[in-house]
């Protein structure tokens, strides 16, 4: 498969952390991996059980996304030869006893076919979150953003953001390198509840661009949203 | 009141009344031959009376005349005799009383009227104790002498008092034996039914593997083996049932996955193309991978469709000319086997062929293409249309990978597919041989599979109309 980080900034993007896909489907792992890649996540792929496994005891993962239905193994059969390393069921199977079980077997989430890409990358951080196992700090630019501490500085002094800043700040670094409307952007930032209108985005965007001197990483996609590209 | 109460209780009840009235009527008729008996016996006494004072009346008449006096003396002497008894003797001539009696007797003596030389018989209470008189007279010359015979019904009456204690105990004992053993062979009997009583319990709580240790030759022996034999048939049913459900929902699941699977794929690209900023390269790559996958997506759901409206059809029949759909089968196919060297070849023996030539054509293609599949390059795929006594028989077969022998029963379960991998990389879902086989069932036509792994396979459908 060709290349998937875009050649953008590599020496300012951390990567966000190492995670094993393991999914039968070529296309869907591919399809994942892209994804991944592009908000700095480090990828690896396996196709079945077997080799899931082979990899997992070769190398260190901060996480696994496991798709149920694999040949050879099945997914539950991996998860119990896994030890500790935080997984993330991925399946076509929506059955409430299927969920109670990858649930039970000790999987951080369990994810039903078809998603939303954006959906997995906010589950796949906050699993990252629970465990510690992912980046404190990102560097966008001058910028240091710690999203544990939720501290901002820019060439080391700290700035100050107000709550609905930071919120959206961490969107955009959540997901970046992709794009997010306006309508996404204040779902995820502020919530469903939010009263306001689109408008209000624009608005904090400038100030975020202002206060941190962010205008050539925050960009403006034409008829999409913002993008913060790393 | 349980079953066995209820037994018991009418059991002893009735054996009590049974019994109770048995011995009542057993004392009494006793107690009747008793009188009987009794006055039977006091009447022979009166009769012995009678003889001998007759004789003696009679030696007295002989050497002298008969005064009162001497009547008297010759009647104490009897008197005497049985007073000592207890038995009572009076002398009566024309209704006078000639001797002594110890009794009070009160009213009249009706026992005196008396008929030619027949005794009569009277039982009379004397001061609360029932005596048996006995009246009867002499025979002539004498016959105006009556003698009266009176003895005591006392022992009778003792008698019969002491067989009513006598039966009161024994009733007693006998109630008491008979709770006893009736209690114990009543709860003998009964264990079976608690066996089975138990054993039904725990069948009845999902355990239908477990059976009835009742070997009785009875009616309860009978019924243990009824229950063995209906719960075994209840647990072949379970089995079959959670089989059938199970394998739905294997189906049902492959089902999703197959649906599911390319959907995740191509909703992922197009979102990735619309957020993420790639090269024009990639893009084109996406796409190309997107339209790949949403066809996989449309062939499945045609092939889906196709074994619903099966389903939902109305067969038509047709006669088919056999030539002109091996036509068909090889334009279709041509290009596919050229690029491939794969050699096919069509045989057939027979003209015509009935059935539902659309169908067919679908069940053939389907054949046709797992059996290209199936072989490398050089390979040969033989279609052969024969026909016997039996039926029309169809046959495809290939020198290709074949299969496990273990494997030929499964493979015709929706979405089973022997390789994985292989198979998808092919473009193959999994739905071709299940189709297949539906197919064949709407025609009343069998199929059946014979495999070597790396010695081909051949596929034969016999048509059975």
């Amino acid at each position: 498969m060709v290349g998937c980080r875009g050649g953008y900034g590599k020496e300012e993007g951390s990567i966000m952390a190492k995670i094993l896909v393991v999914d039968d489907e070529e296309m869907i792992n591919d399809m994942i991996k892209r994804n991944l890649s592009m908000v700095g996540h480090h990828i690896d792929q396996a196709y079945d059980g077997k080799e899931a496994l082979q990899m997992i005891e070769s190398r260190n993962y901060d996480l696994i996304l496991l798709d149920v239905m694999l040949p050879y193994l099945s997914g539950f059969d991996v998860m119990d030869k896994i030890n500790g390393v935080p997984t993330i069921f991925l399946t076509a199977k929506d059955h409430i006893d299927d969920k109670v079980r990858g649930l039970t077997s000790g999987a951080e989430d369990y994810i039903v076919k078809p998603f939303e890409m954006l959906e997995l990358i906010a589950r796949i951080n906050i699993v990252l979150r629970r465990n510690q196992k992912s980046e404190s700090i990102t560097k966008v630019g001058e910028v240091e953003i710690n999203l544990e501490s939720k501290v901002v500085k820019r060439r080391g002094s700290e700035i100050e953001l107000t709550p609905q800043e930071f919120n959206l700040l961490e969107v955009l670094v959540i997901n970046k390198n992709l794009a997010l409307s306006r309508e996404q952007l204040i779902e995820k930032a502020w919530g469903y509840d939010f009263v306001g209108d689109t408008k209000t985005v624009d608005v904090h965007i400038q100030k975020l661009r202002k206060k941190l001197t962010l205008e050539e990483h925050i960009k403006t996609v034409y008829k999409l949203g913002y993008r913060m590209e790393v | 009141m349980r079953v066995w109460q209820k037994i018991y209780l009418i059991v002893l009840i009735i054996v009590a009344i049974f019994f109770n009235i048995a011995m009542y009527f057993v004392i009494q008729l006793n107690y009747k031959e008793e009188i009987k008996s009794a006055k039977e016996r006091a009447a022979t006494d009166q009769q012995f009376v009678s003889t001998s004072f007759y004789k003696d009346l009679s030696n007295v008449e002989k050497n002298d005349t008969l005064t009162y006096d001497s009547v008297i003396l010759n009647f104490q002497v009897y008197q005497n005799f049985y007073e000592e008894q207890g038995i009572y003797l009076e002398l009566w001539n024309n209704q006078k009383l000639f001797s002594e009696n110890k009794l009070e007797i009160k009213g009249d003596r009706g026992e005196l009227q008396l008929n030619n030389y027949v005794q009569n018989i009277v039982i009379r209470e004397i001061e609360g104790e029932p005596y048996i008189f006995v009246a009867g007279n002499l025979s002539e010359p004498y016959d105006s002498y009556t003698i009266v015979l009176a003895t005591s019904m006392e022992n009778v009456i003792t008698a019969r008092h002491t067989m009513i204690q006598l039966m009161i105990g024994l009733d007693f004992l006998f109630m008491l034996l008979l709770a006893v053993i009736l209690f114990i062979i009543i709860k003998t009997l009964m264990k079976p039914l608690k066996v089975l009583s138990q054993a039904t319990k725990v069948i009845a709580e999902g355990n239908f593997d477990s059976r009835i240790e009742l070997h009785t030759k009875d009616e309860l022996g009978e019924l243990a083996e009824q229950f063995n034999s209906m719960s075994k048939s209840i647990s072949q049913k379970v089995d079959a049932l959670s089989k059938e459900s199970e394998s739905r929902k294997l189906l049902i699941d492959n089902m999703a996955h197959e649906l599911r699977s390319p959907l995740t794929a191509a909703l992922g690209y197009m979102d990735y193309l619309m957020m993420a900023n790639v090269s024009e390269e990639e893009r084109i790559e996406v796409l190309k991978y997107t339209s790949s996958e949403i066809k996989r997506l449309n062939k499945l759901s045609n092939t889906l469709l196709k074994m619903a409206s099966i389903r939902e059809e109305m067969i038509e029949y047709q006669e088919i000319d056999t030539s002109t759909m091996i036509e068909r089968l090889q334009y279709l196919f041509n290009k596919r086997i050229s690029s491939n060297e794969i050699c096919l070849k069509f045989q057939s023996e027979i003209k015509r062929l009935h059935g539902n030539q659309e169908m067919l054509e679908m069940l053939l293609t389907n054949l046709i293409e797992n059996a290209i599949r199936a072989c490398d390059k050089g390979g040969e795929v033989i279609v052969n249309f024969l026909g016997n006594k039996e039926g029309t028989i169809i046959e495809v077969i290939d020198t290709g990978i074949g299969m496990d022998p273990s494997e030929l029963e499964k493979v015709t379960a929706p979405f089973y597919r022997v390789d994985k991998m292989r198979s998808r990389k092919n473009g193959g879902v999994g739905l071709g041989l299940a189709l297949c086989k539906q197919i064949a069932e709407y025609h009343n036509a069998r199929i059946t599979l014979e495999s070597q792994l790396g010695n081909g396979t051949k596929v034969s459908i016999l048509f059975t109309t």
